[in-house]
């Protein structure tokens, strides 16, 4: 025997079994009790509601052989009853305007309606999906429906009511089907669980029955494959290793870390998630949906949640507005992860601009790294320190740029740029960052490394035109120029009238770090600056804007060295 | 028959006597023209002609129908010009009169006059399509012909008239409907009804049908009925939502957002289009806003000084918008003056923002619903 979805198994056999749409049961019923058949139904609703069940009782209600009239309580044991269960009834004709929707099919419906019924006292015909009938196929259906046969019921079920035009609804009856509510959900996924002995716990019901959001049929469709996947016994685990979710507790542990400031427990518990082969897409989706709730409670949009106590507690670490950059942060990482291989990486980072965000309460959402005016003065000034450590001489840096992501501290004093250096998102030891020693010497900066990058900068920019969705993002780099390179954060600079270019560029650092990778094999971040145009101008070219090693005069008394003129690079092309 | 007769003859209170004596009646007209967008109306009209012309015993003698693609002027005064079999009169029913070849139409125009007494012409003209808010070329029949049938005989156009005389007609229908099933609607229900399901006399049968059928046993049709049983407009919503927004009750607006959008299957057409109808509400609110600051008394055209009107734009005019519906101008001054010009810049700036996020121009968000929930939370609180 074939294998019946539960969905179909289920589906509702008597207008006493149907969940959640009183509304139209009871009137429907009322109406054939007392005669008033209406030649058209129009029935709206989203899918998995219920439509084209209540579709197929009103076709037996109308045809049940066991009374001599249409009645609101049809035996399902008569033939008619039994066929029209089996969808072998010759005289209700279902139709799926999908994929029927021309006129020529409207044509070969409007023939058969003149005949009379076969076997049955009506002619039913179900039109589902009815918005994607032509425009031509309405009209022509319209005629059947402005005067049709007494022997025939259209029943028309769309999910857009709005693309049903106004004549053809004007002509039908309209029923709305509500979405289920998750109580609803959850009585009839109980009542399905028990009569295929299966065994579901509150938690997971409840779970199951908010993923379907509102569709009976998504509900059991989900509880289908848990009973696949499980052996009798489903759990709220299953529910989430199933529906790719990410458990509610490990959303708020993540909620609870950010909010302490502790990036080293919030990489661990990334690197948790993915280990255990957690989708990082799903992952950030859920971050970005956890904060929307916190949000939603924080305007009062969520009694239900609000009167958690954990819930409550951790709404109340936070702003309204830093939830509503966590949800930015968050959402963008998800959208950039089109662009990355790295996934991880790309869920650390998130992480940290939003935590950098929370310890200085500046606008995260628009610059993590590099330049907004209206940053702490205090950051500026240790930014021009560290630019005047690192540019000392040639000072291919403007003086202008305004912020550094030396603007970040975590618990054991590393700054970002530290961080970022210790970190190694592919390795074991970094689990538990905190627990290594802090690194505190920066690495050396490889000669030669920004001349490579300089020199294939044009390739950088036809590789990025590949990659990039929009090519306006990639149109906008070209703007930039790489002027510096630490040995591990290249700085793209751009010219104040270019502030758009140099946002959009920021916003796409993770792409440009890949492309610049993969052009030159130098494992990089990106950062961007802003300069005044006079000193645009002044702009050194590819060779000039060489920066030269902070160590470089320790390394000469070190080797007993000198410094010589490396002459033209031999690889420079004419 | 005139007017007050055709008007009786569709609320239904016209007693047989009167049929019997309007079928005999040869000085009755001897042409009507039923026209106009309300065709549930111009159904029940044409059945109620129908009945009191043509003996039901001789119907398929004395009644022949005609398509305008077909029919000419020749045909047709043939036609009436045959004597009726039975004891009503001979007619002439011509659908989709627009249809008639316009030279066709003249030529009738000029014959009209020649319809016997005992004959009688139907000329039924669907809703005519519409272009700038003026009937289409070819959509209705030519001036000649309307002109020489209001000459003979009447012109009926069924679904116009403005807001108010719609609304007390569709009242008046859906009081009578409830009435002839043995009803009773309170008078709270019944401008609920009216103000949910609009003015067509088709959806009202429809809707009125449903809650005769949902109180089953019970007399009376309440409030709550009706919410539960009718189909709530799409303005209805929007109106809703946006009375939260003004009100402040962020909870509440984003409720009702989810509610607009929890059906949709096309997420960003929906958010777009829920999208499109807040900015029309707000440029709204901001000229009931300016017009309120300006001193102005009443939102209405005649209590606004000349310079003003001339300064309200074209598109989305508040004045236009509260003649055709002058219920929205009790509502739209409640909430412009929740709204500070301050207020109204930032809701303004945010809805551009939204807008541009939804078309992936601008910010990091691109889910349309979690972008509507966002604009949602800045209208609200201003934050």
């Amino acid at each position: 025997m074939s294998y019946i979805s539960l969905y179909r198994k289920y589906r509702s056999q008597t207008f006493d079994d149907v969940v959640g749409q009183d509304h139209v049961v009871k009137t429907i019923r009322n109406a054939i009790r007392a005669g008033h058949i209406a030649h058209g139904y129009l029935f709206c609703g989203s899918r998995g509601t219920g439509k084209t069940t209540v579709a197929r009782l009103i076709a037996k209600a109308l045809n049940c052989l066991e009374s001599d009239a249409p009645t609101p309580d049809p035996c399902n044991r008569c033939e008619a009853c039994l066929s029209i269960s089996a969808g072998t009834a010759v005289d209700v004709i279902e139709m799926d305007a999908a994929s029927n929707r021309g006129v020529d099919d409207v044509d070969a419906l409007r023939e058969g309606v003149k005949y009379p019924p076969m076997r049955l006292r009506y002619k039913v015909y179900i039109i589902d999906e009815a918005h994607q009938l032509s425009p031509q196929a309405k009209d022509a259906f319209l005629k059947t429906l402005e005067e049709p046969p007494p022997h025939a019921v259209f029943i028309l079920a769309t999910t857009e009511a709005g693309k049903i035009p106004v004549t053809i609804r004007s002509r039908c009856q309209q029923f709305d089907f509500r979405r289920g509510s998750v109580e609803e959900i959850k009585s009839r996924l109980s009542h399905v669980a028990k009569g295929e002995g299966v065994t579901i716990d509150d938690e997971a019901l409840e779970l199951v029955a908010r993923l379907a959001s509102g569709s009976y049929r998504d509900a059991l469709s989900i509880l289908e494959q848990l009973i696949a996947y499980t052996e009798g016994t489903i759990s709220v685990k299953d529910v989430h290793a199933v529906a790719g979710t990410v458990d509610e507790n490990v959303l708020l542990e993540i909620g609870e870390t950010l909010a302490s400031g502790n990036l080293s427990a919030a990489f661990g518990l990334a690197r948790r998630v993915v280990n255990r082969g957690g989708d990082v897409r799903e992952l950030l989706r859920s971050i970005a949906n956890h904060f929307r709730d916190l949000l939603a409670i924080k305007v009062g949009a969520d009694p239900r949640r609000a009167s958690d106590v954990t819930w409550n507690a951790q709404c109340g670490k936070y702003s309204q507005e830093q939830l509503l950059q966590a949800i930015e942060i968050f959402s963008a990482a998800e959208k950039d992860l089109r662009y990355t291989e790295h996934e991880q990486l790309a869920l650390e980072t998130a992480f940290l601009k939003f935590m950098s965000g929370l310890r200085k309460g500046y606008q995260v959402t628009e610059s993590t790294i590099p330049g907004r005016q209206e940053l702490p003065k205090t950051t500026q000034q240790e930014y021009q320190a560290h630019v005047s450590v690192s540019s000392k001489k040639s000072e291919p840096i403007p003086a202008k740029v305004t912020v550094s992501r030396t603007d970040y501290a975590n618990d054991n004093g590393q700054s970002l740029n530290e961080v970022f250096d210790d970190y190694d998102p592919f390795s074991e030891e970094s689990i538990e960052p905190a627990e290594r020693p802090v690194q505190t010497e920066r690495q050396p900066t490889k000669p030669g490394q920004l001349q490579d990058i300089q020199r294939n900068w044009q390739n950088v920019l036809t590789y990025l035109q590949k990659v990039m969705k929009r090519v306006s993002d990639a149109a906008v780099v070209k703007e930039g120029t790489p002027i510096s390179f630490d040995g591990t954060t290249v700085a793209i600079a751009f010219d104040n009238k270019h502030k758009f270019h140099h946002d959009r560029t920021q916003e796409n650092a993770a792409v440009i770090a890949q492309a610049i990778e993969k052009v030159t094999g130098l494992s990089v971040r990106v950062a961007t600056v802003l300069r005044d145009e006079t000193q645009a101008e002044d702009r050194p070219g590819p060779e000039a804007a060489s920066p030269e090693h902070p160590q470089k005069d320790e390394i000469i008394t070190m080797f007993d060295g000198r410094e010589v003129d490396p002459g033209p690079d031999p690889w420079e092309e004419e | 028959m005139g007017l007050t007769v055709l008007s009786k003859a569709i609320s239904g209170k016209q007693d047989n006597a009167g049929v019997m004596a309007s079928r005999q009646n040869k000085s009755a007209p001897r042409v009507y023209l039923l026209m106009g967008s309300d065709e549930f109306q111009k159904r029940m009209a044409l059945d109620k002609i129908l009945q009191q012309l043509v003996d039901p015993d001789f119907r398929d003698f004395d009644l022949e129908e005609l398509d305008g693609e077909t029919a000419t002027s020749e045909r047709i005064i043939s036609g009436l010009s045959t004597p009726p079999l039975g004891g009503g009169r001979r007619v002439v029913l011509v659908r989709f009169a627009n249809k008639i070849d316009p030279e066709e139409q003249r030529k009738l125009a000029r014959m009209i006059d020649s319809i016997p007494s005992t004959g009688c012409l139907i000329l039924v003209n669907p809703a005519a399509e519409k272009s700038d808010g003026k009937p289409k070329k070819g959509s209705e029949v030519i001036a000649d012909l309307s002109k020489a049938a209001r000459k003979v005989g009447e012109v009926h156009e069924f679904g116009t008239g403005s807001y108010r005389d719609k609304t007390e007609r569709a009242r008046e229908f859906a009081k009578s409907q409830i009435d002839a099933s043995g009803k009773q609607i309170s008078a709270d229900a019944l401008a609920f009804l009216v103000q949910r399901v609009g003015d067509d006399f088709a959806i009202i049968a429809s809707e009125v049908q449903k809650l005769i059928d949902w109180t089953g046993d019970r007399e009376r049709i309440n409030r709550e009925d009706v919410e539960a049983v009718t189909t709530e407009t799409p303005e209805e919503k929007i109106f809703r939502f946006l009375d939260a927004i003004a009100s402040r009750n962020t909870a509440l607006a984003l409720q009702l957002l989810d509610n607009m959008l929890e059906t949709s299957d096309d997420i960003q057409a929906d958010a777009s289009r829920t999208l499109a109808m807040i900015a029309r509400q707000f440029r709204l609110i901001w000229q009931a806003r300016m017009l309120l600051e300006a001193g102005v008394k009443r939102l209405e055209k005649s209590a606004v000084p000349k310079q003003i009107l001339a300064a309200l734009p074209s598109e989305s005019n508040l004045l236009d918008v509260i003649e055709r519906q002058p219920w929205q101008a009790g509502k739209l001054t409640t909430q412009a003056k929740s709204f500070s010009q301050t207020n109204l810049r930032k809701c303004f700036d945010a809805i551009a923002r939204a807008d541009a996020a939804m078309k992936g121009i601008e910010g990091s968000v691109e889910d349309p619903r979690t972008v509507m929930r966002l604009l949602v939370i800045e209208l609200a609180t201003g934050s």
